[in-house]
């Protein structure tokens, strides 16, 4: 047998054995299921473009008389056996980034909803983002796992997009991090409306980009500029816009304490500077005007720090236009503001909460509120009542 | 999100660019190897160039919206991100003529008007091989974070 036609058999072997993982799945629970589905759409797909990659290869063969006993000599028969092992390639990387990422999740997620260590905690994580996905009208359910960092894993099978939110494992019982997770549902938020800024957003600063171009840049470096822009700070802006509107302060709070460093303005090709960031985020939280918030106090306490620290980059990217442009185009995109309703909950639960009582109030306000508490009030016993109140009484969400 | 799952995200893009242009490249080279031995070709392989016509439509399309307010495709950005980060060092009315040069090839390729296309060809050499480059790239970083992570 060809070393070609092992390699197929390779990944076909691969598909089998996704496929067997899958049928072993017994009891689906809602939120698994709608992924389990969905793969096996894709694993379908990967096994036709497999099927196809194999008969191509069966008719090169007849065209060309390839055989491993000798190499090719003339030029488009070597152009197309190395179009051939492209294919292969390109196969297995589509297997490694849709199927190799995600199957191992499965039983880590069913692990963390049955064993009794996970079991409630995660029952209860589950539940505070189910909440965030109603109030922020994100449809679906999501799968979420107990992990490393905060994180969204993004999963492009065929036309559709999934995504696996993680959430850090040693911060299980530090509810008022939760909040962080806004962000990481912020993303799917922005594939759900890719169109949308695709159309609008990220053609204005692209054509900002070009026009504030000086002459010193050249096409290599613009094209990068405009990539970093396009493809990494404009979804990350978009999911803290999206995650300011959404909890408002409580989220604002929790990212200043996640984001100070020791370089505010560093310039990081995946993420825009943090001073950006927050910036951008008090600008929004100005804009939202909600009641009895001292936004002053936060900025300054931000400013305390990156203001002694800071050392403005007067780099192109960076470029106040392209900067205005960009959060001028998110702001009105990301028009929902779930927060103007949701902000007198949160504060009165904020109240209780000081005053060492449980409301009786939803499981986000809860969360919303306790990001919000003086650090100097202990809400240790919080993480114990809200298992009690969401997660005791069934085995799984 | 974690620089690393931004990875996920650009290795899908670019490796659908790849994919494109391969086949184009695979429809080409398969069309003529039939044609130098006389026989004609395969009306699947033929259809194959038509992925690369409208891969290089879509660039040229994106690079001439962009400079206008104007829808643009945003995979069509990764793949110019991609190519400049390799070996196309070209200006930009440079690359659009060369792009508006390999789709008119490739037609002419199509209807057996031409038996070469080495313009199109190396252009879509080009974009096949730095998006794989690039998704490549961007997948091996994945990869070791999926192995430190678990």
């Amino acid at each position: 047998m060809l070393l070609v036609e092992q390699k197929a058999n390779i990944l076909l072997s691969k598909i089998t054995f996704a496929e067997k993982r899958l049928e072993e799945l017994t009891s689906l629970d809602e939120i698994l299921g709608t992924y389990v589905k969905d793969l096996a759409d894709r694993l379908n797909t990967l096994k036709n473009q497999i099927g196809i990659a194999q008969s191509e290869f069966r008719e090169f063969i007849e065209e060309t008389g390839f055989g491993e006993s000798n190499y090719l000599r003339a030029t488009s028969q070597q152009r197309l056996l190395k179009d051939m092992l492209r294919s292969y390639e390109e196969i297995e990387q589509s297997f490694y980034l849709g199927v190799d990422t995600f199957l191992p999740l499965i039983p880590i997620w069913i692990h963390q909803r049955h064993d009794e260590n996970t079991r409630r905690a995660h029952k209860l994580l589950v539940n505070f983002i189910q909440g965030l996905l109603e109030i922020s009208a994100v449809p679906g359910g999501v799968m979420t796992i107990l992990g490393e960092t905060y994180e969204c894993l993004p999963l492009f099978w065929e036309d559709v997009t999934k995504h696996v939110i993680f959430a850090t494992f040693s911060e299980m019982q530090s509810l008022q991090r939760w909040v962080l997770l806004t962000h990481e549902i912020g993303h799917a938020f922005y594939d759900l409306n890719f169109e949308e800024f695709n159309s609008s957003v990220i053609p204005q600063v692209v054509r900002k980009i070009l026009e504030r171009r000086p002459s010193n840049i050249g096409e290599r470096d613009l094209e990068n500029i405009i990539y970093v822009w396009a493809r990494k700070w404009v979804p990350e802006l978009v999911s803290d816009c999206f995650s300011v509107k959404t909890l408002g302060p409580s989220y604002v709070i929790q990212f200043m304490l996640m984001a100070l460093d020791s370089e505010p303005d560093h310039i990081d090709v995946t993420h825009p500077p943090n001073n950006l960031r927050v910036s951008f985020m008090m600008e929004l939280l100005d804009s939202l005007k909600l009641p009895d918030f001292n936004i002053d106090f936060y900025r300054d306490v931000w400013n305390s720090y990156s203001q002694s620290i800071t050392q403005p980059s007067s780099q192109y990217i960076l470029d106040e236009k392209v900067v205005e442009v960009a959060l001028t185009g998110i702001n009105s995109v990301v028009s929902a503001t779930p927060i103007r309703n949701k902000w007198a909950e949160i504060l009165s639960t904020r109240e209780s909460l000081s005053g060492g009582n449980m409301p009786d109030k939803d499981l986000l306000s809860i969360l919303a509120a306790s990001a919000l508490l003086d650090p100097s009030i202990s809400s240790d016993w919080l993480y114990d009542e809200l298992l009690e109140r969401y997660t005791s009484g069934s085995d799984a969400p | 999100m974690t620089r690393q799952w931004q990875l996920m995200r650009d290795a899908q893009t670019f490796l659908e660019a790849s994919r494109l242009a391969n086949n184009a490249l695979k429809g080409i080279h398969f069309v003529q190897i039939a044609r130098k031995k006389g026989a004609s070709p395969n009306a699947f392989h033929v259809g194959k160039v038509d992925d690369g016509i409208k891969l290089l439509e879509r660039l040229l399309t994106t690079l001439e919206a962009r400079e206008r307010d104007e829808i643009v495709s945003s995979e069509a950005l990764s793949i110019l991100y991609s190519i400049y980060q390799g070996r196309l060092v070209a200006s930009y009315p440079t690359l659009k003529q060369t792009i508006s040069a390999s789709i008119e090839e490739l037609q002419k390729f199509k209807r057996g008007e031409v038996a070469t296309i080495e313009d199109a060809e190396e252009l879509l050499e080009i974009i096949a091989g730095s998006t794989a480059e690039e998704a490549m790239k961007a997948s091996a970083r994945v990869r070791i974070f999926m192995m430190e992570a678990r």
